[in-house]
């Protein structure tokens, strides 16, 4: 609507009053003004969230172990942080072998020819690693992303997106087990949460 | 974490005609799942799929800023209360039933993370801030939520009625200085302040009825 169209009907100053008092009659502890409405993040603020949400992945058994450590400043913290240290590793170990507990191979369709991918899975007590290992597909196009699913019959799971199709690693809270099929979709950048264009899949 | 089984999906889309490789210059159609997008990233939240923790934020994120402000009053702490709160949500995401409303799930773990902030922050500077809690960190879970509520409600307007409650408003201006302001008519101003209402009256009549 253009500023001509907008002032072609202006509202009386009883219209404005009652428009305004029907919106502050709904609220309780908080009016128009209040700068908790106004107020922005930074930009940045997302990025860090996700740097924080994505350095969880591969140290939760770290994490939830240093935890525990005691934050009273005694002088018995280093041989402490020592044993936590080599507990840590020790879990890091036990909890990501040096080998893959499964490794599927995915193959072309005709959208994707020429095309190999490789899925590696790590089970774990909370759900699957994964790295994949794939070769011959380029970064995404702009304003699309790769996406890999987990699938049993209708039912699918998304393990995650990426773009560029080198050192991925994602991670799903499901089961291979549960879920024999895999595969990865070229998916616009939309609202749309379904599966798009088939590229790579266990079942080609 | 239990496995989460997601409702069917639509069937997959026709194969398209053009490779990879020509991906750009498709118009693609595929058929929409009948489903929430909110839904489906709640599914994929508690799946553990971190880019959902990014879909969500980019639809909350603001809107809880407000709530960890409304109890913290300062910019710095809010991002880090809500830093924490979006790290406990990812954390206990097995928790959360996906099929539910994710946004009072994650207002109250914010005004909870907030709170924390607001003691630690409190506890250093005793001597300043005396020894009870301020209102701040008894705001109740209503008014956070009521935040979060018109939060919302705001970011459905145009971006011009928006910028025109924002100086009326938060601002102080009046109508005729808002005018001035943006360079348009004192008419254009008011248009856009009645519509605005009248919008938010719509997206907010839910909480007039909690109110009364």
């Amino acid at each position: 609507m253009s500023d001509h169209d907008e002032t072609r009907h202006i509202p009386t100053v009883d219209e404005l009053t009652e428009a305004r008092r029907s919106v502050e009659s709904m609220l309780d502890g908080v009016h128009l003004g209040d700068e908790a409405l106004w107020v922005q993040p930074s930009r940045e603020l997302e990025h860090t969230i996700m740097d924080t949400v994505e350095a969880e992945l591969p140290q939760v058994a770290s994490v939830s172990l240093l935890s525990d450590q005691p934050a009273d400043g005694r002088s018995w913290w280093i041989p402490a942080a020592v044993a936590a240290v080599a507990i840590v590793l020790l879990a890091v170990l036990a909890l990501r072998p040096a080998s893959p507990d499964w490794e599927v191979s995915l193959g072309a369709t005709a959208e994707a020819p020429g095309v190999t991918a490789a899925v590696l899975g790590w089970n774990e007590a909370s759900g699957t690693r994964l790295e994949l290992d794939i070769a011959g597909l380029d970064r995404a196009p702009t304003g699309f992303v790769y996406e890999l699913w987990f699938s049993e019959g209708p039912i699918h799971i998304s393990a995650g997106t990426f773009q560029e199709p080198r050192d991925v690693t994602l991670w799903v809270g499901v089961s291979r087990a549960d879920y024999p099929r895999l595969w990865i979709t070229l998916e616009p950048i939309d609202e749309d949460p379904g599966p798009g264009i088939n590229l790579l899949d266990t079942e080609a | 974490m239990v496995a989460v089984h997601i409702p069917k999906y639509s069937p997959m889309t026709p194969a398209p005609e053009h490779s990879v490789a020509n991906v750009n210059k498709l118009h693609l159609h595929r058929p929409t799942s009948g489903r929430s997008i909110k839904e489906t990233v709640n599914f994929r939240f508690v799946a553990g799929d971190p880019h959902a923790v990014q879909q969500i934020y980019q639809q909350h994120g603001r809107a809880l800023f407000g709530v960890a402000y409304r109890i913290l009053g300062d910019s710095g702490l809010a991002e880090e209360a809500l830093q924490q709160a979006f790290l406990q949500a990812w954390r206990s995401a097995d928790r959360f039933d996906p099929a539910r409303n994710i946004a009072p799930w994650l207002t109250t773990i914010t005004k909870r993370t907030a709170i924390d902030v607001y003691r630690r922050e409190r506890r250093h500077r005793a001597d300043e801030l005396g020894e009870h809690d301020t209102p701040a960190t008894t705001t109740s879970i209503e008014t956070v939520w009521e935040i979060y509520r018109v939060r919302m409600a705001i970011e459905q307007l145009p971006a011009p009625e928006q910028e025109v409650l924002l100086l009326t408003h938060f601002s102080g201006m009046t109508h005729e200085a808002a005018a001035k302001q943006l360079d348009i008519p004192v008419g254009t101003v008011k248009s856009r302040s009645y519509r605005a209402y009248r919008k938010l009256s719509e997206l907010l009549s839910d909480l007039e009825e909690a109110v009364q």
